[in-house]
């Protein structure tokens, strides 16, 4: 059995990055991923990340964008740590290697991004995501961490009130291991593939929010679905937003501009003018991304990526025609509920990126913010997994704890195999949420979408597999997501159902305006023996695990 | 038809016999060659582009200075380097007024980016064209079998070699197999790299590829096989037995140059295209279109 | 919609001997990708399938397959676009790299290792006093570029030489090496350089521009070797320590084309092997016993001067002599 002092489960830019802080003082660490670390959904990230860096700029103006694009969600805490380290952070990764923009001076250049005051975004063209998880991989490879790929985590092993350890699919044998570490560190992402129409990649499907819901935690703010406008229409992906400060128009289909000019927008408020815009033209709606007023150069130097893009997916030239777009489910704003050093209510277990919430998001997202906090989070977690690792004893749970591993599959092989299919349960999920969970919600839908996931549930525990191999067995692996799907399905419709106002991304045309009194208040969901459980506490109080 | 002409050091060194081939053919079809003597070597991507860009240069400047507008190589690597190269002096102004004043004012050159480079085979059939070299042949080379290999430097970068407009550059080798009489043997191996350029890193590798290739096209039952570039040749001829020992089997398949294949078909005999200087002796193969001459 | 027949190379090593082409018959709308029919081949008909994808939008390099004889990425490469006359698109997994099951296929020893080889990680200098360290950014474009790498292996998978020798370090990785090599950041230049010219390093590149071709990206592989290799010649680096064959080699070239103008390759030949190395030069022997016998090579040999050779020693000297 594999042992470690940190395992981290996840190999996008917060796993990297923590996995780099925990091996930085000096405990065995390893890095267990779904897919190569290279594959992760970060490598999609376009535009760039805020850190208050210009003299100008500041780490409170920063914290101040922020908690106004938050809507009266954010903590002020996590803003804090948050604003003054992804500097320090951005500094980093400059000094590591990140290939990002610079000024004519040599200094790393800044963009603005909607909803920031001052050019703030550091930036790698358009692929700034995949710049930064490239560099922290390189570092990877230097600090010689011993890397898992392609292993999925199943279960979670506690024993006496901590973690200490996980259980994992290895997708090319088949087999079922334990590994055995004091601490485990969450960083399996979002969740966006509970939506048929998403930017998510394929391995977007909650597996941490789930191991830990089911450990007893709580997740929260789970209703806040964050949204990007510039989606592809017929595709996954999408503009980075760093088009329109830079220059892009945004027109309807007749060619006529529809956002103010200059700003400053927030993603939420941009996505419900498009919803707007779009109301009644269903899937055919779209607008159109302009970017010939940037001219061809610096379409080349700042947006070679969508430039590719465009002209592969959507067959367009964006130096000469403008791309229809139209927005796209982006991320969970929610996630396992975390303190600032990542660690949650389960001794032993952290959590980081985009499957944990610290509070630092709010109601919506400021643009820029996102990838740079599962950098610094990452980093922090990492370093307090690794303090937790050496205070604590040696692992040494009973092997009975861990039940054949194997069985688990067995058992699941041995179910009868009919019309019901895993693919099937799946794509009907992810209708259900774009049909009645998506920009714009109503307790009606709501209703609706509960009924239904109850029904997908029932279904999901009958369901049977057609394909029993043991090498990439593509549908036992798609059998365990699902289960993790449904759970954060569970949750994002609970918290939604539970919010009864409009606040940030979350919008409600039965509530259509936000209500403070009531609701500077965050969701919880915790998994109880009965069903799901909603509490909700407020905002900026203090965090008791 | 008035061209300077860039013969290139394998054709007059390593390969002597394409020389004389490629100029009996040019004279046979009235095209006017200027061969420019004083210039130097492309530098065959062998040499750092720091050193072979300005040489490069100095050769485009003199072909300009003569009045001419296209330079003809009978060399694809020749071709492909000073296409390259041309294509930075073209496309990167400040870095053509670089080399004018760092390495052409001394000798009062000066190049003005406007020459074009153009192998023989696209002379052939873009400039002279198909129809009017069809006119010109006298021996169909019938029963034929012939196997076009492309090499590397004619057919990439792809977006320099056969840009919008001249996308027939890849298969002028086959319409022109046709155009003589003879029969296309197509394989896998056509457009790939003959090895020569790691002959001295990797030896191994490069008798390998040679091996492969010509081995492909005999199996596919080639009696022969045709190329534009005298260093695919220097490896796929010259290398073939080094390549035959290494493979451990007997290859045997005779390499003509360009200008070879289409000589004969104009009616040179063997001697006259110097057959005799290859080291595996195309004798069968010619015997092959003799044989369905006197038929 | 529209209907495609999909040929899908089926592998598992559970059962070797079913090795097979499987035929699927997909229903999708227009603006479907391979990877998007090959999720459907696995949802609605075959779930044994096994292929990988992850981003759908090509920017993690997951999903590279060989489609109708052609390496792409399944998820930006759509069905409309590469689909035959006759309907079918055929899948199969990328050459040259052991297959684990159908179009899975490991890229352990395809490419990861050779990444690792190249030591791709940068080791900067103590950091500037801001910090941040300050980077022309006509310098920091080309590695960024460089670095929009995917790491798909499409590259190694067109490369000349990886089809013949699993060995060489590939485009790809070649790709990585540049990126370290010319960060204005890193310490370790003369190192790297000296280390990427050893045997199986940036030499063995027959710079055939297949790699150009083969990048999805549009990253240019070749262009990245040859500039590596200028890199090294600018710094008198000329091989390795292994293989000085290659340095021998264009020290004679250059000095050919200094002396005369043009390339002597009688002389390049010899000089190659090297002068003192017996064993070499017997080995030149039987090829130029041929040569001589069948009138390649004159007797006795000559190179003459070119005209204009004085005029090329000057250029020559004078690019020797900027080191830019």
């Amino acid at each position: 059995m594999p042992e470690y002092e940190v395992l981290v489960v996840g190999g996008g830019v917060a796993g990297l990055r923590a996995a780099l802080a925990a091996h930085e003082t000096g405990v065995r660490v390893a890095l267990l991923s779904k897919t190569h670390p290279v594959r992760s959904h970060d490598s999609a990230s376009p535009g760039g990340f805020n850190a208050a860096l210009s003299p100008e700029d500041s780490a409170e103006h920063h914290a101040q964008d922020s908690a106004d694009a938050g809507a009266g969600l954010c903590e002020v805490n996590a803003l804090k740590a948050f604003c003054e380290e992804a500097a320090q952070e951005a500094l980093c990764l400059d000094h590591l290697g990140a290939p990002f923009n610079r000024t004519s001076e040599g200094m790393l250049a800044l963009r603005r991004l909607n909803g920031s005051r001052a050019p703030r975004a550091v930036f790698a063209a358009d692929f700034t995501g995949h710049v930064v998880l490239h560099t922290l991989y390189e570092q990877l490879l230097k600090a010689q961490i011993p890397t898992y790929d392609e292993w999925l985590v199943t279960s979670l092993i506690v024993d006496q009130g901590q973690c200490q350890g996980v259980v994992a699919l290895e997708l090319r044998t088949g087999k079922l291991e334990a590994f055995a570490a004091p601490a485990v560190l969450l960083a399996t992402g979002g969740a966006g593939r509970l939506y048929q129409r998403s930017t998510a990649s394929r391995s977007c499907t909650g597996d941490g929010m789930s191991l830990a819901y089911r450990a007893g935690l709580r997740l929260v703010d789970m209703e806040m679905v964050q949204y990007h406008p510039l989606g592809f229409r017929a595709h996954r992906a999408f503009a980075s937003e760093a088009t329109l400060t830079e220059g892009a128009l945004l027109c309807d289909t007749a060619g006529q501009p529809v956002l103010p000019p200059n700003g400053p927008f927030t993603r939420d408020s941009f996505c419900r003018v498009m919803a707007e815009t779009n109301r009644g033209q269903g899937d055919a709606g779209c607008l159109l991304l302009d970017l010939r007023p940037l001219g061809k150069d610096v379409i080349a130097s700042h947006f070679q990526y969508l430039h590719r893009i465009a002209r592969d997916l959507a067959g367009v030239e964006i130096d000469h025609d403008p791309l229809p777009v139209r927005p796209l489910a982006h991320r969970l704003l929610g996630g396992v509920e975390t303190t600032l050093d990542g660690s949650t209510a389960l001794p032993g277990l952290f959590a980081a990126g985009e499957c944990a919430w610290l509070g630092v998001h709010g109601a919506n997202a400021l643009a820029g913010n996102t990838l740079i906090t599962s950098v610094v989070f990452g980093r922090r977690a990492g370093a307090a997994a690794a303090a937790y690792a050496q205070a604590a004893r040696p692992t040494l749970w009973p092997e009975s704890i861990v039940k054949d591993p194997q069985a688990c599959v067995d058992a699941i092989f041995s179910r009868q195999a009919g019309e019901l299919t895993v693919a099937r349960i799946s794509h009907e999920l992810a209708a259900l949420m774009d049909e009645h969970v998506g920009l714009v919600r109503d307790g009606g839908g709501l209703a609706a979408a509960a009924e239904r996931l109850t029904a997908l549930k029932e279904r999901y525990a009958r369901v049977g597999l057609r394909h029993h191999g043991k090498i990439y067995n593509a549908e036992l692996v798609a059998f365990f997501e699902l289960a993790s799907l449904l759970d954060v399905a569970e949750a994002v419709i609970m918290a939604a159902q539970a919010r009864k106002e409009s606040r940030g991304v979350h919008q409600r045309s039965d509530f259509p305006l936000p209500n403070d009194k009531e609701w500077r208040q965050h969701t919880l969901v915790s998994h109880g023996v009965n069903g799901p459980i909603v509490e909700t506490r407020p905002v900026n109080s203090h965090l008791s695990p | 038809m008035k061209y300077a002409f860039y013969p290139g050091c394998v054709s007059r060194g390593g390969c002597p016999e394409l020389y004389p081939a490629a100029v009996k053919v040019a004279e046979k079809l009235d095209l006017e060659l200027q061969e420019l003597t004083d210039v130097g070597c492309t530098g065959a991507g062998v040499l750092s582009r720091d050193l072979s860009d300005p040489i490069n240069a100095r050769t485009f400047a003199k072909a300009e200075r003569n009045g001419l507008s296209t330079l003809m190589t009978i060399c694809s690597t020749c071709q492909g380097v000073m296409m390259q190269a041309n294509h930075r002096l073209q496309s990167d102004t400040a870095y053509r007024v670089h080399i004018n004043k760092t390495y052409l004012a001394d000798e009062g050159l000066e190049y003005s980016g406007a020459l074009e480079v153009k192998h023989l085979l696209w002379v052939l059939m873009e400039d002279y064209g198909a129809d009017k070299l069809k006119a010109k042949l006298t021996r169909p080379l019938s029963g034929l079998k012939v196997a076009p290999f492309y090499g590397c430097y004619l057919r990439r970068p792809s977006d320099l070699m056969a840009p919008k407009g001249f996308a027939g550059r890849k298969t002028y080798l086959e319409d022109l197999i046709s155009l003589v009489g003879a029969e296309v043997v197509d394989f896998g191996g056509k457009s790939k790299c003959c090895g020569f350029p790691i002959l001295t890193a990797n030896e191994d590798n490069s008798m390998r590829m040679v091996s492969d290739h010509t081995g492909e096209a005999k199996d596919k039952g080639a009696h022969c096989m045709v190329t534009p570039c005298p260093l695919c040749h220097l490896n796929l001829d010259g290398n073939q037995p080094n390549a035959e020992k290494k493979a451990k089997k007997p290859i045997g398949l005779p390499i003509l140059h360009l200008p070879q294949l289409v000589g004969l078909a104009l009616g040179f005999d063997e001697r006259e295209m110097e057959l005799q200087r290859h080291i595996v002796p195309p004798d069968a193969a010619i015997r092959n279109v003799k044989v369905n001459m006197l038929s | 919609m529209m209907q495609t027949t999909f040929k899908v190379h089926r592998f598992d090593p559970e059962q070797p001997e079913h090795a097979r082409l499987a035929t699927y018959v997909v229903e999708l709308p227009e603006s479907a990708s391979i990877v998007d029919g090959l999720t459907y081949i696995c949802d609605e008909q075959d779930p044994s399938l096994a292929f990988r994808a992850n981003c759908e939008r090509g920017s993690c390099g997951d999903c590279a397959l060989r489609v109708n004889k052609k390496g792409v990425l399944g998820c930006t490469t759509k069905i409309v676009d590469v689909v035959g006359k006759d309907g079918i698109v055929t899948v199969e997994p990328i050459r040259h790299v052991p297959v684990l099951k159908d179009l899975v296929y490991d890229m352990e020893t395809f490419l990861w290792r050779k990444v690792r080889a190249v030591t791709p990680w940068i080791t900067p200098q103590a950091a500037g006093p801001n910090g941040a360290s300050t980077v022309s950014e006509q310098k920091i474009a080309e590695v960024r570029t460089a670095m929009s790498c995917v790491m798909c292996g499409l590259c190694d998978e067109g490369c000349t030489v990886v089809a013949v020798d699993d060995q060489f370090v590939g485009p790809a990785a070649l790709t990585k090496a540049y990126r370290a090599i010319f960060d204005p950041r890193d310490t370790r230049h003369v190192e790297r350089l000296q280390s990427i010219s050893e045997p199986d390093g940036v030499w063995d590149c027959t710079h055939c521009f297949e790699a150009n071709g083969h990048c999805p990206i549009g990253i240019e592989p070749t262009d990245r070797i040859f500039e590596i290799r200028d890199e090294a010649i600018r710094l008198g680096i000329r091989s390795g320590k292994q293989n000085p064959k290659v340095r021998r080699h264009y020290d004679s070239f250059v000095n050919s084309v200094k002396k005369s103008g043009w390339l002597d390759e009688g002389r390049l030949a010899i000089e190659s092997e090297g002068l003192f190395n017996v064993r070499g030069l017997l080995k030149l022997l039987p090829t130029a016993a041929r040569a001589i016998v069948r009138n390649k090579a004159p007797i006795p040999y000559m190179h003459h001067k070119r005209p204009g050779a004085k005029a090329i020693r000057q250029i020559i000297e004078k690019a020797e002599g900027k080191r830019s």
